[in-house]
């Protein structure tokens, strides 16, 4: 698994470099952290707008009670492939796309340490997503279980099960080799001076995401594993019929999927850490409790999965236990968002489009957090569970939470990678249009979770109706807004708008800003002091 | 593991050989991950098995993390 980069032990920053190859080939074979950062970027962006496109199928369905769009089993791969997607497609390698970009040159190191382990971690994922996608087209259709891929039904299901479990494989392979490469950059290339405590926020948010996901994906492809030889080899670790046990499947995938949610939401918490201070032009207020902080929320993550599984029938000791272990990750998630306010706290801040995504985020992402408290509340969970509600909270964390943050990343770094201003007249509308549109799609859930209506299912009784058209059009008004942001990034690859000064925001003091903009091909070459 | 960071401009094969402990030592704890389960699995009933990994989950990370809060606080 790990290869040696002797492609990279070129001369001193100048003249010694081999040519790189242009066009199609470039992007191929390149071991360049800023191209690879360009392609993971590139690639969610794309596979946020396939995962769209099945959410607005979902939500077209649900506009109206009765079945008038898709049929039901249809309706099941659409909820499953959305969540797949959007969680393995899209947020994942975002996260990965800005640590390939961000943390070379915020640590001053040349390059990622394992500069071809990168190119491949990078080329796993378009076959993954190949068979994501094609396995609509296969006999029996894509995976129909949701995403959590529970048994019975994704041990009887049909052939899109088996390319669902392969793309999660190779999905999975590439996250590894991932954070092996991110994890040994960080502790190994650092520029002389740049003590772990110097580190930015961003750069600790990735290297603890990092040990979370050399935990976790493992444990995820042991258990699609282990579902794969149920499915052909007779085994039965979770086949009722022969022995084996269900339920154990929903502890070991949540043993991977609660961790997993903080792999998701971590990453854009450093870029929250970064954007605040530098528009608030205050330095982050509490940096080691911020530190500590993060890393008692990863070490937490790996005792609570149990709260996704309340209404299995566990026995009153573990829900106890699994409660109030939930409870208690509010505490330091609750650091956190008091250190960002506090930095904001008399500073003197402007309100350009990062800055109003990263409000945008917290005060989104705390609605998402108080959401989730109310679930962790056993006897509350068990009416709520696989309800609305529980879709209204998710969405609050992932797509204000995570997604938000990426768009409040992309913007403050789009004049550091393109040496272009983004325009800010587009970005303010990008952000109101899908901060408004967001609140009219995802609020009405909680009500309609609290009034009962399911999840994943095609149909549903009339009562609930005014909230789902709310809600369908909430949903397109959003859809609608990301092209706004498409468009905002192809002026910036197409340098049209003003040139990038080296450091456009004044209060940013990270080490990427003391490169030029765009920034060029090969960085730090010679290790920058930090003092 | 390197704890003070030092590098020459390109990767020296100091550099390279430590990276690649590193990296190995990663893959490792991985497969552990991987086999480890299933092997509990065999072992014993569902429920030791998910006890067993709580808890080298949990050792794994307050070593691996607090390893670097340690030497963060020097
Ligand atoms: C204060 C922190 C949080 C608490 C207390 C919390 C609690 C919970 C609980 C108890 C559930 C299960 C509800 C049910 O199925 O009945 C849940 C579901 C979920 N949470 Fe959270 N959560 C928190 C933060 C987050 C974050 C930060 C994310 C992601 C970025 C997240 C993503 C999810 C997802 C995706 C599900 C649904 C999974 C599914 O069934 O498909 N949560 N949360
Ligand atoms: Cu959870």
């Amino acid at each position: 698994m790990s290869s040696i980069p002797h492609d990279h032990v070129h001369g001193d920053g100048h003249a010694g470099h081999a040519p790189h190859p242009t066009g199609l080939m470039r992007w191929i074979t390149t071991t360049n952290h800023k191209d690879i950062g360009t392609l993971y970027l590139l690639f969610s962006l794309f596979m946020f707008f396939v995962g769209g496109v099945l959410a607005l199928t979902i939500r077209t369905e649900l506009f109206h009670p009765g079945l008038q769009v898709v049929n039901p089993e249809f309706f099941n791969s659409l909820t499953t492939l959305h969540g797949l997607i959007m969680i393995f497609g899209a947020i994942m390698p975002a996260a990965v796309g800005f640590a390939n970009w961000q943390i070379p040159m915020m640590i001053g190191a040349p390059d990622m340490a394992f500069a071809r382990m990168n190119n491949w971690s990078f080329w796993l994922l378009p076959p993954a997503a190949i068979m994501l996608i094609g396995s609509f087209f296969v006999p029996g259709g894509a995976a129909s279980g949701g995403w959590t891929l529970y048994p019975p039904l994704s041990v009887q299901g049909g052939m899109g099960f088996d390319l669902t479990i392969f793309a999660v494989h190779i999905m999975g392979a590439s996250s590894i080799m991932g954070s092996i490469n991110i994890i040994t950059t960080i502790l190994n290339m650092r520029a002389p001076g740049m003590t772990l405590m110097k580190m930015p926020m961003f750069v600790w948010t990735w290297l603890i995401t990092a040990y979370l996901l050399i935990m976790v994906m493992p444990v995820l492809a042991g258990a699609v594993t282990m579902l794969l030889t149920d499915r052909h080899f007779g085994t039965t670790f979770f086949n009722a019929a022969g022995g084996g046990d269900p339920v154990l499947f929903q502890h070991v995938f949540w043993f991977f999927g609660h961790p997993e949610v903080y792999i998701m939401i971590l990453p854009s918490f450093g870029i929250i850490s970064e954007i605040i201070p530098a528009f608030a032009r205050k330095p982050l207020f509490g940096y080691p409790s911020m530190v500590y902080a993060v890393a008692s929320i990863a070490i937490l993550s790996c005792l609570v999965w149990a709260h996704h599984m309340f209404t299995v029938g566990l026995p009153a000791a573990g829900l106890l236990f699994f409660m109030y272990v939930t409870m208690l990750i509010a505490v330091p998630t609750g650091v956190k968002v008091f250190n960002w306010l506090a930095t904001m706290w008399r500073g003197s801040m402007t309100f350009e489009t990062p800055m109003l995504f990263a409000v945008g985020f917290i005060f989104l992402f705390t609605i998402g957090g108080f959401t989730g408290l109310v679930v962790a509340i056993v006897p509350v969970d068990i009416q709520l569970q696989d309800t609305y509600y529980v879709v209204a909270h998710f969405h609050y964390v992932l797509v204000a939470g995570s997604l938000f943050a990426f768009f409040a990343g992309a913007y403050y770094w789009l004049p550091k990678w393109t040496g272009t201003m983004y325009d800010e007249t587009l970005g303010k509308w990008h952000f109101w249009c899908a901060m408004i549109t967001f609140n009219i799609t995802f609020f009405p859930m909680h009500f309609l979770g609290l009034a009962g209506m399911p999840r994943r299912i095609p149909d549903y009784a009339q009562q609930f109706t005014d909230w789902n058209m709310v809600a369908s059009i909430g949903a397109f008004g959003f859809g609608l807004s990301q092209l706004i942001f498409v468009w905002v990034v192809m002026k910036c690859i197409r340098g049209d708008g003003a040139k990038a000064p080296a450091k456009p925001w004044e209060g940013a003091h990270t080490l990427e800003w003391t490169l030029p903009s765009p920034a060029p091909y090969h960085s730090f070459e010679t290790p920058p002091v930090v003092k | 593991m390197a704890t003070s960071p030092q590098r020459p401009s390109a990767q020296t094969d100091a550099q390279r050989r430590a990276n690649v402990v590193t990296a190995l030592t990663l893959a490792s704890i991985a497969l552990v991950f991987f086999f480890g389960f299933m092997v509990a699995r065999y072992l014993g009933d569902g429920e030791t098995g998910m006890t067993v990994l709580a808890i080298i989950a949990f050792i794994f990370l307050g070593l691996g993390i607090g390893r670097h809060l340690w030497q963060g606080r020097k």
